[in-house]
């Protein structure tokens, strides 16, 4: 009886057959009789087996499981030097490959390379608390950069929003705004942050522009209670009330028009105005 | 070794498909390609004697060792160093037997001591030197690059 090359071989996948290093003379002799042309029936048959055999040989010495074993070798250095930035050379290529350093076994994940993705990754937020010489710096955290941009900084007792509410709410004069938005600008960058200055400045504006708004509104008001919102007057209230007569310590308005000046307000003299008003009341 | 009588052999078929094989001796001294012009010639002569069938036609060139020497203590037919070769195409192959392979081109330790052929080894150099370019596989692929070598025991053969 001859074999057939079966006509669906490479389209099933393989198997990883373990095999005692022990055994493989013995294994390899029983396959031996796979090599003879009397083995299969047809040319065909002989030359696919044959070709089959001598894989088969190959592996069996371990050679498949060396390019495996290669092949994850170049993943981790892969890994090794994007991550942590160490660096790979080829040492030899003759008689085998010999790449330098070897891989160890575990691997040194404290000191990488300030260009590697992980040293990248660390500096990606700074430090803080540095001191004079650097000493007992510490990466900064999300927390601080949320508190940056919040504008929030720990030795302050009232946060910038505070002061922006305390504007916005109208207890502070011009003086006081101005102030706040130059020491805003005069501080440290670190504790308020390009967004926070921006986001100051534009409620300083709104804030001011309210209060010039409210104040003109006042004035009017004002303006309109005194003359009733008509043409300006010829004169003023002053005027009205004094006359021409400048303004002095002992000169009493009140009294000069009730008694013409003619000393104290007597009960008489309040009587008198009391009827002179009730006879022009109705014609008013 | 001294040459001996260079022959040609035919293997024929009956109508029974029984076999069988035929040696014509062709003069000494003449080349391949007279060798193999004479055994084309012969063939056709014998086809009109014989009733079978032409199965196989080979040109044996032999030469035989006068005075035998005395193999070494130990060696043993059955302990076949196997040589896988690449040939010049890719994915063809060809495989070499060496009987009786000696002890001392195996590997002396490590796990395949005794069972991987060490292809650095001098006489290992040289059988793949004298291979290459100049063999090749059974489908006429010549031998480029030995891919492995160890040991192999055949038994009962």
């Amino acid at each position: 009886m001859t074999l057939i090359y079966p006509n669906d071989a490479g389209q099933r996948g393989c198997i990883l057959l373990p095999l005692d290093i022990a055994l493989v003379p013995i294994i390899a002799g029983q396959l031996a009789g796979l090599r003879r042309r009397r083995a299969w029936t047809t040319e065909s048959d002989y030359s696919q087996g044959y070709t089959a055999l001598a894989e088969l040989y190959i592996c069996m010495t371990s050679t498949c499981v060396a390019d495996l074993t290669a092949a994850v070798d170049r993943l981790y250095r892969l890994i090794d030097a994007t991550v942590l930035g160490a660096s790979y050379v080829v040492q030899e290529t003759d008689p085998v490959l010999v790449i330098y350093p070897p891989i160890p076994n575990v691997p040194d994940t404290l000191a990488p390379t300030p260009d590697s993705l992980l040293g990248l990754l660390r500096a990606l937020p700074g430090v803080l608390d540095g001191g004079w010489f650097g000493f007992g710096s510490r990466p900064a955290t999300l927390a601080d950069i949320v508190d940056a941009l919040r504008a929030t900084a720990p030795e302050t007792t009232t946060t910038l929003f505070e002061q922006a509410r305390d504007l916005l709410g109208q207890t502070s004069d011009v003086a006081a705004i101005g102030n706040f938005a130059a020491g805003l600008l005069d501080e440290g960058t670190d504790v308020v942050g390009d967004a926070g200055t921006a986001l100051m400045i534009a409620l300083l504006g709104a804030s001011q522009t309210a209060m010039s708004q409210q104040l003109a509104l006042r004035l009017d008001r004002l303006i309109a209670a005194l003359d009733g919102g008509g043409a300006a007057p010829s004169d003023n209230v002053l005027t009205a009330l004094r006359g021409s007569t400048p303004a002095g310590a002992e000169r009493n308005v009140i009294d000069a028009l009730i008694n013409n000046g003619a000393g104290a307000v007597t009960p008489a003299d309040i009587d008198r105005v009391i009827a002179e008003l009730q006879q022009i009341r109705g014609t008013l | 070794m001294v040459s001996q009588q260079p022959y040609v052999e035919y293997l024929l078929v009956d109508d029974s498909g029984s076999l069988t094989t035929r040696r014509y001796h062709v003069v000494r001294g003449s080349s391949i390609e007279q060798a193999q012009s004479a055994a084309t010639s012969l063939r056709a002569t014998v086809a009109a004697l014989s009733g079978c069938s032409f199965v196989h036609q080979a040109v044996v060139y032999t030469a035989v060792e006068p005075t035998a020497g005395d193999p070494l203590p130990g060696a043993d037919v059955w302990r076949v160093g196997t040589f896988v070769f690449d040939c010049a195409e890719p994915g063809t192959y060809a495989i070499l037997l060496v009987p009786g392979i000696r002890d001392e081109l195996l590997l002396p330790d490590g796990p395949w001591a005794g069972r991987a052929i060490n292809q650095e080894h001098p006489a290992v150099v040289a059988l793949v030197a004298a291979l290459v370019g100049t063999f090749c596989n059974p489908f006429g692929q010549p031998i480029a690059t030995l891919r492995a070598a160890f040991l192999q025991v055949q038994v009962g053969l």
